[in-house]
């Protein structure tokens, strides 16, 4: 459990590293990364579907991110882009490619699917916590 | 003074594009820095491929420029910093001379990482990725070199952005392949998919989610399309050498 934490806050940080995010940045970073995948775990050792983990885990990955840049003002984007990197679906997209290759369509279409939903997840949860944040801006 | 005004405006919209910031925060610093400077009515239109800016100061004079942005380097650090110079021209610490020099330093300054800590960050990222997907063994050492090589090719070509992709996937798929034939016992796919998840455009998944909440919906839309074509990319090379390994 210990292991798998520090893997991901060393993942984080590393993609942090790749997109060239400040230093600073690179710690908070972690911490969204570790959030929004622990909250992941969570969600799916309760609910066991891969997409509502993935939603919930990205909607408290974008809380821890959001405060994180009003502390450090800094853009909130940049706690985001490296934490959403241990839930990407690499693993379903892979397998998709894979099953096609094989000719194994049904299999395909189903991981393929699969990666669909979670890239959508992810994404929905980055929407719903900034739609919050752009409500409560008096623009 | 207004010509200087459109000059500085024009590279930190063009530098915060490039460097990978939303949509929404190009367009707001630019009307920010331009209320600053006393204009009138300040109307952006920011896309991912170029930028239209028109400046309309209190005698209803108005100036416009057109930049074309042809290549994205991603490079958050260049974002915060403008972020943070823009704060400052607007609560008007800073004269329109030194903010158009920081603003030429920050847009030709290099990467704040050594060459070698992004090989490392590649290396370690795709491992680590691999460990949390597939569990530890000892793919993980060959993950490790193979997203550094990869990490210091892609930092060390000017090929086509999807070209590239198409030959990160090729590479990624050697490696796994030529490893498992050396060693049988290694899962070829844990060793492919940790280095190829180097490139994953999870920048360009997080710009188009928050592009299209703030109602740039082109934008957001050409960014959702840049993502999918990154992931078509490397699944092409990929598949031409599993797709090869399986004929023989």
């Amino acid at each position: 459990m210990l292991i798998d934490t520090l893997t991901v806050f060393l993942a984080t940080v590393a993609f942090g590293v790749i997109f060239k995010l400040p230093k600073r940045a690179l710690f908070n970073s972690g911490l969204a990364g570790v959030a929004g995948w622990g909250t992941y775990q969570l969600v799916f050792t309760l609910v066991g579907n891969r997409i509502s983990a993935s939603f919930f885990g990205v909607v408290v990955l974008t809380i821890i991110a959001e405060i994180s840049a009003r502390i450090l003002k800094e853009p909130a984007t940049l706690f985001i882009v490296a934490g959403i990197i241990p839930l990407v679906p690499g693993a379903q997209a892979y397998f998709t490619m894979l099953y096609l290759v094989e000719g194994e369509y049904l299999l395909g279409l189903e991981k393929g699917i699969e990666a669909f939903l979670i890239a959508g997840a992810i994404s929905a949860g980055i929407v719903f916590i900034g739609i919050f944040t752009k409500l409560s801006r008096s623009e | 003074m207004q010509q200087q005004v459109l000059l500085l405006v024009t590279l930190v919209g063009e530098t915060l594009l490039k460097s990978g910031a939303e949509t929404h925060r190009v367009e707001e610093t630019i009307i920010r820095i331009g209320n600053a400077y006393n204009f009138n009515k300040i109307e952006v239109f920011a896309l991912p491929t170029g930028i239209f800016i028109s400046l309309e100061d209190q005698s209803g004079e108005s100036l416009t420029k057109i930049t074309r942005i042809k290549h994205q380097l991603i490079d958050l650090k260049k974002v915060s910093l403008v972020n943070d110079l823009s704060r400052r021209i607007v609560a008007k610490k800073i004269t329109l001379e030194e903010a158009l020099l920081e603003m030429n330093d920050i847009k030709s300054g290099k990467d704040s990482y050594a060459k070698i800590t992004s090989y490392l960050a590649a290396g370690i990222g795709g491992m680590t990725f691999t460990y949390f997907t597939f569990g530890s063994g000892w793919e993980l050492l060959g993950v490790f070199w193979g997203a550094f090589l990869l990490e210091m090719w892609l930092e060390n070509n000017k090929i086509n952005k999807f070209i590239s992709q198409i030959i990160s996937g090729f590479i990624a798929s050697f490696f796994g392949v030529g490893l498992s034939l050396l060693w049988p016992s290694l899962d070829k796919n844990a060793i492919i998919l940790g280095i190829v998840i180097i490139l994953v455009p999870g920048l360009a998944i997080t710009n188009a989610a928050r592009d299209l909440i703030a109602g740039d919906s082109l934008a957001g839309i050409i960014r959702g399309i840049n993502a999918l074509l990154t992931a078509l990319g490397i699944a092409l090379g990929v598949a031409a050498v599993l797709g090869l390994r399986s004929l023989v």
